[in-house]
């Protein structure tokens, strides 16, 4: 087991970086209170838009608060964003996809509609339009984004019931007089679930994007919350003062794009096609 | 006569989802809690209840939600989004106005899109696992995991403000007119006025925002090519044509690229949809005068008229293209055509 793991990790470079990544922001955000230098929220009027030095490495914002601190902090919001927003879309869009797959005829037919006019949307304006009917905190900007992610997987969780139900073994109950709830929840769902984990752990690096999107526009917890994407937004104004911008971007980019590597690998190893070139 | 059936029901179809996005848009605008009223009027205005009753009533605030509705689709059919609360004109020559400039940033990034997308995706499954293997790929899941507006902020820093090489934000420099409008395309009505480095100037403009645009859309397209190359050179025919000696380069470009390419049009249809709500962030930024631009001002000022004009539209897109992807498919794949 140990060596196969190795193994895993010494082929595929991407993944192991990948998963070095998440480990670094997953351990900022656990050890923000240890390892953060100062105090995300304390202000300090005299050192305001200092360039990054050795006291503040990545300078200090328009109200003299410590940079490198406040992206600490801030991994909280995203990670916790990102993750929980992927586990209730996922739960809600497989429930309803199975649903759909299972029953089909016209109740099939009204759910996917339902569905897909969601989908027709652009992910970005639903969000908005939410979000702002919701009003702006951390809680209603999730709320949103599942409401705009759910019917990714309830597609998905349908193609894959539709093909697991004909399966023998769902026969057997049938004929066994199980009822139809019984079979739906205790044999196909948990027979259908692989494709969408594979799929929730690389929808992650995009509900952070998405998160992180929301919070730029203004539509995240209000400041003075260390959340990176408002803090992209408040460097807007301060064009020529790169780090204010320029640190908490990097840390969206960067924990978006090592949460990919780790859902390609993923997806890679799941997939058999794809196995023997891992 | 199938594809008669087929596009009939593809429209109704089409009809249909406008309904629902018509219904769930408008719903959404009636529960933001914050009164369009406040939003839209002065503080002066505010504190005078017959300016704020006027306002009401000429916007139909007044009547109850049912009513609201019945007039508001009535007014779809006749292609009456209203008038936008915020600019107050007609919303569809508001949309007119702003289309021609997001089509235009658009189909710049799309097409930029999509030949890197495949050239990277081309590169890559030829020297499957070689370090440039993993570098595209690396590249692209840059692609899909850059914040736009960080990417968009940072082409502005490096190209404009620190080596003065890119023009700023805009459609055209302020030393030229915009070109008189025939297609509402600047690059190509600069063309058609003949004036060639008016043509250049406005493509210099499409550059910065049509590459922050592109990023995303590429980084999938490169995925996707790669893949679906990589299952095609692994089949029989390929390997025979590879057995009789065929060079790598002629047996992708002759034999893998077409059929790996079936998958990849749908991406690149998708991603031609999405990059019209991508275009929200770039269009923002980049002080584009489009729909994406016109979007986030009517949400931000619960112009609900505006908010909806512009999902409607959207939809509509990306109904539209959809429906020509897969007439396109049936066209590139004859399996589809016949229905095995």
């Amino acid at each position: 087991m140990m060596k196969k793991i190795k193994r895993i990790f010494t082929s595929n470079l991407l993944f192991t970086l990948g998963t070095l990544i998440c480990i670094f922001w997953i351990l900022a955000s656990i050890l923000a209170p240890v390892v953060a230098p100062y105090d995300p929220l304390a202000q300090d009027l005299l050192l305001k838009l200092n360039a990054p030095s050795l006291a503040h490495p990545f300078g200090t914002d328009n109200f003299g608060r410590d940079i490198l601190s406040r992206v600490l902090y801030g991994g909280r919001y995203s990670l916790l964003a990102g993750i929980l927003t992927v586990i209730l879309a996922g739960i809600f869009g497989s429930i309803y996809g199975a649903i759909s797959g299972y029953f089909g005829g016209v109740l099939d037919n009204i759910l996917m509609r339902i569905s897909e006019m969601i989908k027709a949307f652009p992910t970005i304006i639903l969000a908005i339009v939410i979000t702002s009917a919701l009003g702006s905190s951390l809680f209603n900007t999730m709320i949103a984004l599942v409401i705009v992610a759910w019917p990714n997987y309830a597609r998905l969780m349908r193609s894959v019931v539709l093909s697991v139900k004909e399966s023998e073994y769902v026969e057997a109950a049938r004929a066994l007089g199980t009822s139809r709830w019984r079979i739906l929840f205790f044999e196909i769902i948990p027979n259908s679930v692989t494709s969408v984990i594979v799929m929730a752990t690389t929808d992650i690096g995009n509900q952070i994007l998405l998160f992180s999107t929301l919070s730029f526009l203004g539509l995240g917890n209000p400041p003075p919350t260390p959340e990176w994407g408002m803090m992209v937004s408040d460097g807007v104004s301060y064009f020529n003062k790169f780090w204010m911008a320029g640190f908490p971007g990097l840390a969206i980019f960067t924990m978006a794009i090592g949460a990919n590597f780790v859902g390609d690998g993923l997806r890679d190893l799941m997939d058999p096609k794809l196995r023997k070139n891992f | 006569m199938d594809t008669l059936k087929f596009i009939v029901k593809r429209i109704i179809y089409l009809l249909i989802l406008l309904l629902g996005v018509a219904t769930i848009v408008f719903i959404l605008t009636r529960l933001v809690p914050t009164d369009p009223v406040a939003a839209n009027l002065s503080q002066r205005n505010l504190s005078d209840p017959e300016i704020v009753a006027a306002f009401r009533q000429k916007w139909g605030l007044d009547k109850p939600i049912w009513e609201q509705f019945i007039i508001y689709l009535k007014g779809l059919l006749r292609l009456d989004f209203g008038t936008s609360i915020r600019t107050s004109k007609p919303v569809l020559d508001e949309l007119k106005r702003c289309f021609p400039a997001t089509f235009e940033l658009s189909l710049f990034a799309i097409i930029i899109a999509t030949v890197f997308g495949i050239l990277f995706g081309i590169i890559s499954a030829l020297k499957r696992n070689s370090w440039l293997d993993q570098l595209v790929r690396a590249i692209s899941v840059a692609g899909v995991s850059v914040p736009t507006f960080w990417l968009a902020l940072l082409l502005l820093y490096f190209f404009y403000y620190k080596l003065g090489i890119a023009p700023g934000t805009g459609r055209i420099s302020k030393s030229f007119d915009a070109p008189a409008a025939v297609t509402g395309l600047y690059v190509i009505d600069s063309l058609l006025e003949g004036d060639p480095a008016k043509a250049w100037d406005c493509l210099s403009h499409l550059i910065l925002p049509g590459c922050v645009l592109a990023a995303f859309t590429m980084g999938l397209i490169t995925r996707t090519a790669r893949s679906n190359l990589l299952e095609v050179i692994s089949t029989d025919y390929i390997r025979t044509a590879r057995a009789k000696g065929m060079a790598n380069i002629r047996l992708i470009l002759h034999h893998a690229l077409g059929n790996a390419l079936i998958p990849v049009l749908t991406v690149v249809g998708l991603g031609f949809g999405n990059l019209l709500g991508g275009t929200v962030l770039v269009e923002t930024i980049f002080s584009w005068p489009g729909v994406g631009q016109f979007a986030y001002e009517s949400v931000t000022k619960l112009d609900s008229p505006g908010i909806i004009g512009v999902a409607i539209l959207i939809a509509l897109n990306y109904g539209i293209i959809n429906t020509i992807v897969d007439i396109l498919y049936g066209v590139i794949d004859p399996r589809v055509r016949s229905g095995v």
